[in-house]
C-alpha cells in the first residue's frame, strides 16, 4: 500500500541526518535550512586521489561529512575540514549515503569495477570500520539511496537491488532495461528510476517500483517524443519530477505514472543532475547553466549563468537556489525574484556535489582537477547583488546595441560600396552575353 | 540559331548568340562519362565557361548589395524583428541563430525549424516549421526579385521588385519545400556516425542549393511552370566549367563555420552585445552578397540554358 505524502527532505527517515544522501534525502528534494549568502571559504580539504578523480557527495551526519572518490571514501570534520578517516575503494564513484545500521550511523557506498568485485559496502561512520558487504552482479552505478531501513542501488546491467540496512541481506532484485547513471529516488513506499535509452535505440523511460517488493507500480513511462536520456529523478509530494532530453520537465503521478503536468524549458539537463523540489516549486539546472523555476503553471523564471553544469544538481537553502558549475564557481539565485544575488569565482575544478551541514555549505570539486571539498559559510562582511538574468529583455540595451552595430556595419558597407562603384560597375550579365533586340509590337 | 520561347521579365525577347554554348552544353553532356560527369558537366578550360568566375560573381553580388542601403537596412531590421518575435514566443537561447536569418534554403529552413521546435516543442515546432516555409519562400522570392531588378537596372532596385518576387513566390515555395525534404534526408546521415553525418549535413544542403538555388531567380525572370523552372535551374547549375557545386559548397561551409567565431555567440541572452550584433549583421551581409552572386550567376547562364524544344 503506497501512502504518498509531501515529506520535507530534512525530515525523511526520522532519525536520519539532514543531508544523508544524494540531494539530501531519499526524495532528492535538495532542500534544507542552511547558511544564507553571501559566502566565504572557511576551509578546504584536498583529497588524496588521482589528479582528475571525481568526488561525489558530500553526505552529512552530525558533524561528519563523507565524500567518495574513484579510489577512496573520506570522512571529514564539517567545522574544520580535517580528515577523520579514509578507506580505499575501486570503480566508478557513486554518491554514498548514511543510514542507521543497528541504531548506529553507517556509511554505505558502492565498490568494485566488475562483476567479481562489485559490492555494496557499509562501514561505521565513527571510524570507517567494516560492517557488511552485499555482493552485486555487476558494477554499481550512480550511487545509493536509503529509505525506510533499506539501501537501493542499480548496477550497470540495469539490476535494481534492495538491501537491508541492518545486515546487508538482499531483499529483492529487479532488472530494468536501459542505462542508469543516477541514484533512484524513493518516497512513500515507491522507488523511481530513470533509465536512458538502451543500445537498441529505444527511448529513455521512467520506472516506478514498489520499494517493499520490487514489483512495478505501473508500466514504464516512455515519453511521446523519444529521448536518449533523462535527468536524475526527484519526488515532490505525489509527483516524480524528471527532465527529459526533449527539453521538457515532467511531473508524473507516483500512483499511476500519468503526466500531472509538464513544462517546456527547451534545454538539456544532465542525466547526473536531479531537479530540486522544495515544497511545490521545482528548480532545474540545465547543461548550459540555465537555472529554471517551474511548476504546474509553467516556468516562473530562468536565470542564465552561461556556465556548463554537468554533475551538479541545484539545491535550495532557505530562499536561495544554489547551483555549482563546471568552472568551479557557485551561483545563487533568489527563489522569488529569479535574480542572481551572489556568485563565487571560478576555481577551474568542477563542482561535483553540494550538501548543507548546519551553518556550512559543503562543496565537492573534482573531475577536471585535483578533487577537494570546500566549506563555505555566510560572510558577514560580504554583500549581495541583484542581477537580472541575461534572458530578461533589456529593451534599452537591446536597442542601443543594435543601433550602434547597425550604424557601424551599415556605414562600412555603404562607404566600401561607394568606393568600389567608383571603379567598378554593376553589370547585367544577361545583357553582356546576349544580343538584345527590342520585343516586336 | 536557337529560339527562345520564354519572355524575359525585362521586356525583351532575346535572340541568343550563345547557341554555341547550348550546343557545347548538349554535346558536352553526351561526351562526359559517369554519374558525376553527367551531373556536373564536362570539363571546360578556365575562362571559357558561361558561368562567371567566383570572384566576379561575388564582387558583383556584394557591389549590388552595397549599392542599396535601403535593402541593407530592411534586411537588418528584419533580423531584429525575427529576434523580437522569437523572444515574444518565449525563446531562451543564444542569438547565434540570427546569423542564418538570411541564409539561403535549406540552411535557413533548418534554422526556422530549429527555432520553432525550441519554442514550441518537437511536434508543434515541426508543424510550425512547415508554416514558416511559406514565410521563408516569400522572403527569398522578394529578395530574388530585388536582386534581379538591381542587376537589370544598373544597381537600382525599384519597388516593382516586390511584385515580381511575390509573383514568383509559389514556385519558390515549391523549391523551398524540396530543399526542406533534402534537409530531412541530411538528418538521416546521423545513422552512419558523427563524422559521416557532419559530411552529409554539409554536402546535402550544398547539393540542394546547387540544384535548386537558381529557382528563385528563374522564377522571377520568367513565368514558366514549376517543372520547367526547376529544369532550368538544374540546367543552369550544370553549365560546363562553372564549378557551381564548388560555389555552393563554399557558401555552405562559410555559413556553417563563420558563426562559430561570432563574438559571445553562444552566450544565452535576450540583449546581444554590440560586438555580437556586428557579427550577426556582418553574417547577414555575407548571405546577401552570396545570394546576389547567385543571382548574377543565373543571369549570366540563363541564356545558355537550352529551351525544351532544343533538348536532344
Amino acid at each position: 500500500m503506497l501512502t504518498f505524502a509531501s515529506v520535507p527532505a530534512a525530515a525523511q527517515g526520522g532519525s536520519e541526518p539532514a543531508w544523508s544522501q544524494f540531494q539530501g534525502g531519499a526524495a532528492h528534494t535538495g532542500a534544507a535550512d542552511g547558511p544564507p549568502p553571501p559566502y566565504r571559504k572557511v576551509w578546504e580539504l584536498p583529497l588524496d586521489a588521482g589528479r582528475e578523480d571525481v568526488a561525489l557527495g558530500p553526505v552529512v551526519s552530525g558533524d561528519t561529512a563523507v565524500v567518495v572518490t574513484d579510489g577512496s571514501v573520506v570522512a571529514l570534520d564539517v567545522a574544520t575540514g580535517a580528515e577523520r578517516w579514509s578507506v580505499e575503494r575501486d570503480g566508478e564513484p557513486g554518491t554514498p549515503a548514511i543510514v542507521d545500521v543497528e541504531d548506529a550511523p553507517a556509511v554505505v557506498y558502492p565498490d568494485g569495477d566488475d562483476a567479481e568485485t562489485a559490492v555494496l559496502v557499509a562501514v561505521a561512520l565513527e571510524d570507517g570500520s567494516p560492517l557488511w558487504e552485499a555482493p552485486l552482479e555487476a558494477e554499481p552505478v550512480g550511487g545509493v539511496t536509503v529509505d525506510d531501513g533499506r539501501v537501493f542501488v542499480v548496477d550497470e546491467d540495469g539490476a535494481v537491488y534492495a538491501v537491508e540496512a541492518d545486515d546487508g541481506g538482499v531483499a529483492w532484485t529487479r532488472r530494468i532495461s536501459g542505462t542508469v547513471v543516477a541514484p533512484p529516488a524513493a518516497s512513500g513506499g515507491g522507488l523511481f528510476v530513470v533509465a536512458g535509452a538502451s543500445e537498441d535505440g529505444s527511448s529513455a523511460r521512467i520506472v516506478g517500483l514498489d520499494a517493499a517488493t520490487g514489483d512495478p507500480l505501473w508500466p514504464a513511462v516512455v515519453p511521446d517524443v523519444a529521448s536518449a536520456f533523462g535527468s536524475a529523478p526527484s519526488v515532490d509530494a505525489d509527483s516524480v519530477i524528471v527532465a527529459l532530453q526533449d527539453g521538457v520537465v515532467y511531473a508524473l503521478s507516483v500512483l499511476d505514472g500519468s503526466t500531472s503536468w509538464s513544462v517546456r524549458i527547451a534545454a538539456f539537463v544532465s542525466p547526473l543532475a536531479a531537479p530540486a523540489a522544495p515544497d511545490g516549486a521545482i528548480f532545474v539546472a540545465d547543461r548550459t547553466g540555465g537555472l529554471h523555476r517551474v511548476g504546474p503553471g509553467g516556468r516562473d523564471w530562468v536565470f542564465a549563468f552561461n556556465e556548463r553544469v554537468l554533475r551538479q544538481s541545484p539545491i535550495v537553502v532557505d530562499a536561495a537556489a544554489v547551483v555549482g558549475f563546471d568552472d568551479g564557481g557557485v551561483g545563487v539565485v533568489d527563489v522569488d525574484t529569479g535574480h542572481m544575488t551572489f556568485r563565487t569565482a571560478a576555481t577551474g575544478v568542477a563542482v561535483t556535489g553540494m550538501a548543507v551541514a548546519g551553518d556550512v555549505l559543503l562543496v565537492a570539486h573534482g573531475a577536471t582537477g585535483v578533487p577537494r571539498v570546500v566549506g563555505l559559510a555566510t560572510d558577514p562582511a560580504g554583500s549581495l547583488v541583484d542581477v537580472m538574468s541575461p534572458t530578461d529583455l533589456d529593451t534599452a540595451e537591446l536597442a542601443s546595441s543594435f543601433a550602434i552595430a547597425f550604424v557601424v556595419v551599415g556605414l562600412v558597407v555603404i562607404v566600401a560600396g561607394w568606393l568600389a562603384r567608383s571603379r567598378y560597375q554593376i553589370r547585367d550579365p544577361s545583357r553582356d552575353s546576349i544580343d538584345q533586340t527590342p520585343e516586336p509590337g | 540559331m536557337s529560339k527562345r520561347s520564354g519572355r524575359s521579365a525585362s521586356g525583351h525577347r532575346s535572340t541568343t548568340k550563345v547557341a554555341r554554348a547550348s550546343d557545347r552544353q548538349r554535346g558536352g553532356t553526351t561526351a562526359s562519362g559517369g554519374v558525376f560527369g553527367r551531373l556536373l558537366g564536362p570539363p571546360v578550360p578556365p575562362g571559357m565557361s558561361e558561368m562567371p568566375r567566383f570572384r566576379t560573381s561575388l564582387a558583383q553580388g556584394f557591389l549590388l548589395v552595397a549599392a542599396n542601403p535601403a535593402l541593407i537596412a530592411a534586411c537588418f531590421l528584419f533580423v531584429l524583428a525575427v529576434w523580437l518575435v522569437l523572444l515574444g514566443f518565449g525563446y531562451v537561447g543564444s542569438p547565434l541563430a540570427l546569423t542564418q536569418v538570411f541564409a539561403l534554403p535549406p540552411l535557413s529552413t533548418a534554422l526556422d525549424t530549429q527555432n520553432a521546435v525550441s519554442v514550441a516543442g518537437q511536434r508543434a515546432g515541426l508543424m510550425a516549421g512547415l508554416g514558416l516555409l511559406v514565410v521563408r519562400a516569400l522572403v527569398v522570392a522578394i529578395l530574388a526579385g530585388a536582386i534581379v531588378e538591381g542587376f537589370e537596372h544598373a544597381g537600382r532596385i525599384r519597388p516593382a521588385a516586390i511584385a515580381r518576387g511575390l509573383r514568383a513566390s509559389p514556385r519558390v515555395l515549391a523549391a523551398t519545400v524540396l530543399a526542406f525534404v533534402a534537409l530531412f534526408l541530411a538528418q538521416l546521415g546521423a545513422v552512419f556516425g558523427a563524422g559521416i553525418a557532419t559530411l552529409v549535413q554539409v554536402v546535402l544542403p550544398a547539393f540542394a542549393l546547387y540544384l535548386l538555388g537558381f529557382v528563385p531567380f528563374a522564377a522571377v525572370r520568367r513565368r514558366d511552370p514549376l517543372p520547367e523552372t526547376i529544369r532550368r535551374s538544374i540546367a543552369g547549375a550544370r553549365t560546363p566549367g562553372g564549378r557551381h557545386l564548388s560555389f555552393c559548397l563554399l557558401y555552405v561551409l562559410i555559413a556553417f563555420l563563420l558563426p562559430v567565431f561570432l563574438p559571445q555567440g553562444a552566450f544565452i541572452t535576450a540583449s546581444p552585445s554590440v560586438v555580437t550584433w556586428i557579427g550577426i549583421l556582418a553574417m547577414t551581409l555575407i548571405h546577401l552578397g552570396f545570394t546576389a552572386a547567385l543571382g548574377y550567376r543565373w543571369l549570366a547562364v540563363e541564356a545558355s540554358v537550352a529551351e525544351p524544344s532544343e533538348r536532344v
